[in-house]
């Protein structure tokens, strides 16, 4: 517990989280204008979107601001491997595992409450904005605020993985994000789609075709599918982080 | 205080570390005895840093068995870190935060010593600048911050990697008597240091290693003890005269007088049978640079 109290010390003193819940919050509030605005005004713009699949699609952007957790997760550990921070960790407790598991619990947990006060904040921009009538099921609700949950795990891990063997922030964030341009770009290829995160996590939240992409990149994954995947690029993640912390020395 | 039973604070025996073709430590034997200070020596690359981080469990040993405290490295490091202090190359301090939030992350992390976060940020002097972050800070304030964090736990071994760096003559004398108390206590501490004048004054015993291996070890002051007298005497030309007219070699360092003799009183004999009467006749110590540049061929502590 004591690990769990210091990375929540360390995450909600730094700047660094702060400064990137604004910039989420920015983000979303310009893609909320893109969708929910710009085609009132332009009629050429084919993104008009009307409630309720308004609210999922917001669930689905905010969801794909893959860098958060990912930035938010190379930045805090990063920081440490790429010092004797870690190492001076490890003199008060050995057990790496226990690190991996409070750091990967307490970003997770920062990164998924700014994820979903992103969400809020695009939801009320539909609510007050977005034609059309009605709201999401509870389930559906529900549905996005655990997909989001598991999407924002296994960013984190990528990004706990990536600084665990890089040991350095920027190389980590590099890492990270080539793996999510790779991945997206190697899913137009049908084999390797079935098993793309990226494809995967996406249709895990809700049909792509809603945003009318789904003709580009073909069929969406079912999804039992989706959350297999999702779950065995969680596993494979948080296995390679172990991994780099725990068999590479401090 | 020193658990029942462990005769050494440290026992480490034919450690052995290569990093690729670059061998580090090559079958290391050393002890370093319970309740005390024992500086801990070697030129640079002579792999100081790399047995401690084996004695931390940074670092994973190729070979080699090592106890701490009575307990075996690697099967009982989780609990044995909890009963070490140790700074190991630079602070390992987190960004972004204060000086005393670092203190209450690693209080966290240990599992106690919240309730010595003001007394260590006072005892390093830190008092006054524990809310500021420790990006503000200069290399000395965080040098004090980082031994203020492994003492927190009140630790009954200290193992410190150049612990006096970017400290002011102040802070070093002030710290060099911490570490007194602290061995007066019945606490262990192992300290290395580029400043062999500070070793010499703060180490009960010295380990000297040199390419991964144990030179020498022992206490301070047998391995200073070089033999021989220091003579202070008026008429020196005429001491050596009278000495060496006894069968006794001498020699002069600078203006004082060497002589090798058995006993002091034979040369206060001599001398005192012609009438010279010498103001100082004592065992000549050697200092631990020459010492060390004896046994390490010149080489760079």
């Amino acid at each position: 517990m004591g690990l769990v109290q210091a990375e929540i010390l360390k995450i909600s003193k730094r700047r660094v989280f702060w400064v990137m819940l604004i910039i989420l919050l920015v983000l979303t509030a310009f893609t909320a204008l893109i969708f929910l605005v710009a085609p009132r005004f332009a009629e050429d713009i084919p993104l008009r979107v009307e409630k309720p699949s308004a609210y999922l699609i917001g669930a689905q952007q905010v969801a794909g601001q893959t860098w958060f957790p990912l930035i938010l997760a190379a930045m805090l550990l990063g920081g440490e491997v790429a010092s004797t921070a870690w190492a001076s960790a490890l003199t008060r407790e050995s057990r790496r595992a226990r690190h991996l598991f409070a750091r990967l619990s307490v970003t997770t947990a920062g990164s998924w409450l700014a994820m979903l006060l992103a969400v809020g904040a695009f939801s009320i921009a539909v609510a007050i904005i977005a034609d059309g009538s009605g709201t999401l099921e509870g389930s559906e609700w529900f549905g996005i605020f655990w997909k989001t949950g598991l999407i924002t795990l296994t960013w984190v891990a990528i990004g706990l993985a990536a600084a665990a063997w890089l040991r350095s922030v920027g190389p980590a964030i590099a890492a990270g994000l080539a793996f999510n341009f790779v991945d997206q770009l190697a899913a137009l290829w049908a084999p390797y789609r079935r098993i793309s995160f990226s494809i995967n996590s996406a249709a895990l939240l809700g049909p792509l075709d809603v945003i009318n992409v789904g003709d580009i990149l073909g069929d969406t994954p079912e999804f039992g599918q989706a959350l297999a995947v999702v779950l065995a690029w969680t596993i494979l993640a948080v296995v390679a982080a172990w991994a780099g912390l725990q068999y590479r020395d401090a | 205080m020193q658990p029942e039973g462990a005769a050494t604070a440290i026992k480490v025996t034919g450690l052995r570390k290569a990093y690729g073709k670059t061998v580090a430590l090559d079958g290391l034997d050393f002890d370093a005895a319970p309740g005390r200070i024992t500086g801990f020596l070697g030129p640079n690359g002579a792999g100081k840093t790399t047995t401690f981080r084996a004695l931390l469990g940074l670092t994973h040993p190729d070979a080699g068995h090592m106890t701490v405290l009575g307990m075996e490295v690697g099967k009982d490091t989780p609990a044995l870190v909890k009963r070490l202090g140790a700074v190991v190359e630079e602070p390992g301090l987190i960004k972004g935060l204060s000086g005393r939030d670092n203190l209450r992350v690693a209080a966290y992390t240990l599992g106690r010593g919240w309730d010595r976060i003001g007394s260590m940020l006072e005892l390093v002097g830190l008092a006054a600048d524990g809310g500021r972050r420790i990006d503000g800070y200069s290399k000395g304030m965080r040098q004090r911050l980082a031994l203020a964090a492994a003492l927190l736990g009140d630790p009954d071994l200290l193992l410190l990697d150049e612990p006096l760096d970017g400290l002011d003559p102040a802070g070093q004398v002030q710290f060099k008597r911490l570490l007194r108390e602290l061995a007066a206590h019945g606490k262990s501490v192992v300290v290395s240091s580029h400043d062999l004048a500070d070793v010499e004054e703060m180490a009960d015993d010295v380990v000297l290693i040199n390419h991964g291996k144990l030179v020498t070890q022992g206490e301070m002051a047998s391995l200073l003890a070089g033999g021989g007298f220091r003579v202070v005497v008026d008429d020196a030309r005429r001491a050596v005269e009278l000495l060496n007219g006894a069968g006794l070699t001498t020699r002069m360092e600078g203006s004082v007088l060497m002589v090798d003799a058995e006993s002091g009183a034979d040369i206060s004999r001599v001398l005192g049978e012609a009438g010279l009467y010498p103001s100082e006749v004592a065992p000549r110590k050697g200092r631990l640079e020459d010492f060390f540049l004896q046994l390490t061929d010149g080489g760079i502590p």
